[in-house]
């Protein structure tokens, strides 16, 4: 277990190598930069120019360049903001943003679950019937629908038909307003859990379906075990690719966050890549990639150790 | 009990909005709350209330000391140095009072090299910088500068404490400290601005009386904007595009206001690459530039500027004869009024095009920023041209990638927009609109640029003649009549088709109040403008 633990760890260690390579060389190829933004849009002045470089160390070799953002990043720290927050810790901000990211996450998973499971469940109960047709219409929609029109749709509902300010967007923190707090997240957590109800639904459908006609199962009925216990039996046994789909979805959630939180005007991680974007502010988007990135590794190792718990036969070593 | 009611009431505020709380809904998060280092248009939504600016313009391009920290001026004869008198009584938000060595230090910041102030080249050719007295400073120039004020009122929209911005990175990007009639309270990342009136602001009746505090709050989201000012979330909003001006027309709840634009629509044509221009070994030969010439005229006649101006703009934009505000008195009359959509003259244009060798069919790639209007008007002129077998390849790019593209000569056409901030026709004069040394869609006729970038073949040395002249030229009247000759020039070789001039589209909930005559400033969040919030 020990071991499987540290390939894994080395494994999540070269990941964020690769990936914070690749985004450091992609965005020092896209044209422009935050010497751009810092100078009057179309008002070239070379000399400016020059010294802003230096200034904020762009002039460097770009080995040298990577190697400083490297060093910093082994030692915890991402740099400074170019443009967005002046001088500032990409660093810090994140982490100040993080949480709202966070809340929004576990806010939507919660909702993913709560419709996911019942759908899920029912569905694969009423094989072919009304109930089923209906949820599977239902999360086909889901899936289909794209956020951004979801977010649009909910703040014209809400925010404009029902005149609800809440219903607008924007972000309390929870010490000071719970209520305000859990109402300006609902929006965006039903946006974000909707879509990904849609696809645990699914899984657990197809899951169930195939627990639910195994020897297992087919035995304990004709024992006359209650129904109930049978389901549970079966759901037990279905778990495991659904819970790989819903590791994927909480790694997948700060992707849809970045569109979610800029329409609910949420101070998260994905507006702040978003910004970081159009200032061509580069250490705030390395920053958010490589912490991205990081999150998705670990739940992927998350999501393995929890196979563990929910099948025993499942162990981790060297394979033999 | 008691502890209950006041928590029901803090809640019930902190839900639905504090009473006495202005909200302003803006694009996007400031970057920089320092007047000699922002460059962001958020950041000047607030800097404008924060601080007041050294000299403050009328949309005509006037100075209105009334509103300015130069309460009077005088130039000497020969517009080589000013006298500025400063403005009593003016305190900052840390108490002290403005003099004229704050002012100057103003001055000396942006002008220190070091500081790497992006509005540097705006303060002009000075040469000294000096207080002559607790209230008056002089300032000298290497040559006449008669558009000193003209420049100063972008380039020193805020004035600050003497010494406030210390050695290292300036305090002042985080924690403004300004003499405008807001201060600033708080700035909560990601979220909103707080401000609160200043109670010392130097101006009788303003901030007024029944506002609390000032939020603006950011937003990534044109549609969630709207949204905000149509559910009372936001008061107010920095700016509306055309469809969302009609939508919101309609809405008993908000005011809507149609205003004379800033913003120009263009297309820019790359003179120094096929089809448009001529390459550097083309430089003289007579044949590749009328070629390139004929290419323009068919570009400047073939395009329908009332049907971009309906389908995109909703008819709620100004169609422009020339580089020039049409109804300004700095356009030429000669040009007011001209045929600009002429289809049998296009097809003249792009015959003789062919005839002198041009690659058949007319054949050009047009790059457009991918977001606002800028596609949707390169598709139509591409729909507009494909009737004369005309291929218009449309590229949508990222703003700053557009604007890096510009600087190679790997494009054709581009369609974007620029801001007349400083009146342009004094900056154009000076330096052209842009100082970009590889391209010249900007009417730059700088020394140091290669030959087929000149802005007016042929002609260029009676064009730079016409720029000296018309720069040293004392007399209002025929200072015009030359500005009015060089613009009739750049349009008779269409060294750029100006399309329209976007009407600015406001929209406030009818809450606000705010003085008669003032919605332009309302336009452009002078909450100067605001004299309090009623009940709608």
């Amino acid at each position: 277990m020990r071991a499987y633990l540290l390939k894994r760890f080395l494994f999540g260690l070269l990941t964020l190598l690769v990936a914070s390579f690749l985004i450091f060389s992609i965005l020092r190829v896209v044209p422009g930069g935050p010497v751009d933004a810092l100078i009057e849009e179309g008002w070239d002045d070379p000399e400016l120019r020059a010294q802003l470089r230096h200034k904020l160390g762009l002039d460097l070799p770009f080995h040298l360049q990577y190697a400083h953002w490297l060093g910093g990043l082994f030692r915890g720290d991402l740099g400074v903001s170019l443009v967005l927050y002046q001088g500032e810790s990409v660093g810090r901000v994140i982490l100040e943003r993080f949480g709202v990211t966070a809340q929004l996450a576990l806010l939507s998973l919660a909702i993913a679950l709560l419709i996911a499971f019942p759908a899920g469940i029912a569905s694969a109960l009423w094989k072919d019937r009304f109930l089923d047709h209906v949820f599977r219409l239902v999360a086909l929609s889901g899936v289909s629908t794209p956020n951004f029109f979801l977010g649009i749709a909910l703040i014209v509902m809400i925010g404009v038909g029902l005149r609800r300010e809440w219903g607008a967007g924007g972000y309390v923190p929870f010490g000071e307003d719970p209520w305000g707090w859990f109402l300006r997240l609902l929006l965006p957590a039903i946006v974000l859990g909707t879509d990904h109800a849609a696809s645990i639904s699914r899984m657990l459908r197809t899951s169930m379906l195939d627990a639910l006609g195994r020897e297992f199962v087919l035995t304990a009925k004709a024992m006359g075990l209650p129904r109930r216990w049978v389901v549970i039996d079966a759901l037990r046994n279905a778990m495991i690719p659904v819970v790989t789909v819903i590791g994927n979805s909480a790694g997948a959630l700060l992707d849809g966050a970045v569109i979610t939180e800029v329409i609910f005007r949420l101070p998260g991680l994905g507006s702040f890549l978003v910004q970081g974007v159009y200032a061509r502010d580069l250490p705030v988007v390395q920053g958010v990639v490589v912490v991205a990135v990081g999150i998705r590794v670990a739940v992927n190792l998350l999501v393995d150790l929890l196979y563990g718990f929910i099948d025993p036969r499942i162990r981790y070593g060297s394979g033999r | 009990m008691r502890f209950g009611l006041v928590a029901s009431v803090a809640l019930c505020a902190a839900a639905f909005g504090l009473a006495g709380e202005l909200r302003v809904g803006i694009s996007g998060e400031p970057w920089n709350l320092d007047p000699a280092l922002y460059t962001d248009i958020a950041s000047v939504w607030l800097i404008q209330n924060i601080y007041d600016p050294l000299i403050e313009l009328s949309v005509m391009g006037e100075p209105l000391p009334e509103y300015s920290l130069a309460e009077s001026w005088e130039f000497n004869d020969d517009a080589t140095s000013i006298t500025l008198h400063i403005r009593h009584g003016v305190k900052f938000h840390d108490g002290s009072n403005l003099t004229a060595e704050d002012v100057v230090y103003n001055f000396q910041w942006i002008l220190d090299p070091e500081n790497a102030s992006p509005v540097r080249k705006d303060l002009g050719p000075i040469t000294a910088v000096e207080a002559m007295g607790p209230y008056t400073v002089k300032v000298t120039f290497r040559y006449p500068f008669p558009e000193a004020l003209q420049y100063w009122s972008r380039a020193l929209i805020g004035i600050v404490p003497a010494g406030s911005r210390g050695e290292g990175e300036s305090p002042l990007v985080r924690q403004p400290v300004g003499t405008g009639p807001y201060r600033f309270v708080e700035w909560k990342r990601g979220s909103y601005i707080l401000l609160e009136p200043f109670g010392d602001y130097w101006a009788e009746g303003i901030p007024p009386a029944n506002i609390e505090r000032v939020k603006f709050i950011f937003f990534g989201d044109e549609s969630s904007k709207v949204a905000a000012l149509l559910s009372g979330a936001v008061h107010l909003v920095d700016w509306i595009s055309p469809r969302d001006f009609l939508a919101l027309e309609k809405h008993p709840g908000i005011e809507v206001a149609r205003i004379p634009g800033v913003m120009h629509q263009y297309v820019a044509l790359n003179l120094a690459a096929h089809p448009f221009g001529i390459t550097e070994e083309e430089v003289g030969d007579e044949l590749a530039i009328e070629r390139a010439l004929m290419a323009r005229k068919f570009m400047m006649y073939a395009i329908d500027r009332e049907e971009i101006r309906d389908e995109v703009f909703y008819g709620l934009a100004t169609i422009m004869y020339g580089p020039w505000y049409p109804d300004s008195e700095w356009f030429s009359p000669k040009l007011r009024g001209r045929t600009l959509h002429d289809p049998e003259r296009a097809r003249e244009y792009l015959n003789r095009y062919y005839e002198l060798g041009g690659e058949k069919p007319l054949r050009f790639r047009m790059i457009a920023t991918n977001t606002g209007w800028f596609v949707d008007i390169a598709t139509i002129i591409q729909e507009q041209l494909r009737s004369y077998g005309v291929e218009a390849e449309v590229i949508p790019l990222e703003k700053r990638t557009l604007f890096a593209t510009l600087k190679t000569l790997d494009w054709e056409a581009a369609v974007e927009d620029f801001a007349h901030g400083i009146p342009a026709v004094l900056r154009w004069l000076r330096y052209g609109y842009y100082k970009v040394p590889n391209h010249n869609h900007w009417y730059h006729a700088a020394e140091d640029l290669p030959p087929q970038y000149y802005p007016t073949h042929p002609g260029h040395e009676e064009f730079c003649r016409l720029w000296d002249e018309a720069s040293a030229e004392p007399d209002p009247q025929k200072r015009k009549e030359l500005v009015w000759r060089m613009e009739e020039m750049l349009v008779e070789n269409v060294i750029r088709i100006d399309l329209m001039m976007v009407d600015s589209l406001l929209a406030w909930r009818k809450e606000v109040r705010f003085a008669e005559g003032t919605v332009q400033l309302l336009g452009t969040l002078h909450l100067k403008a605001v004299t309090g919030l009623g009940t709608g």
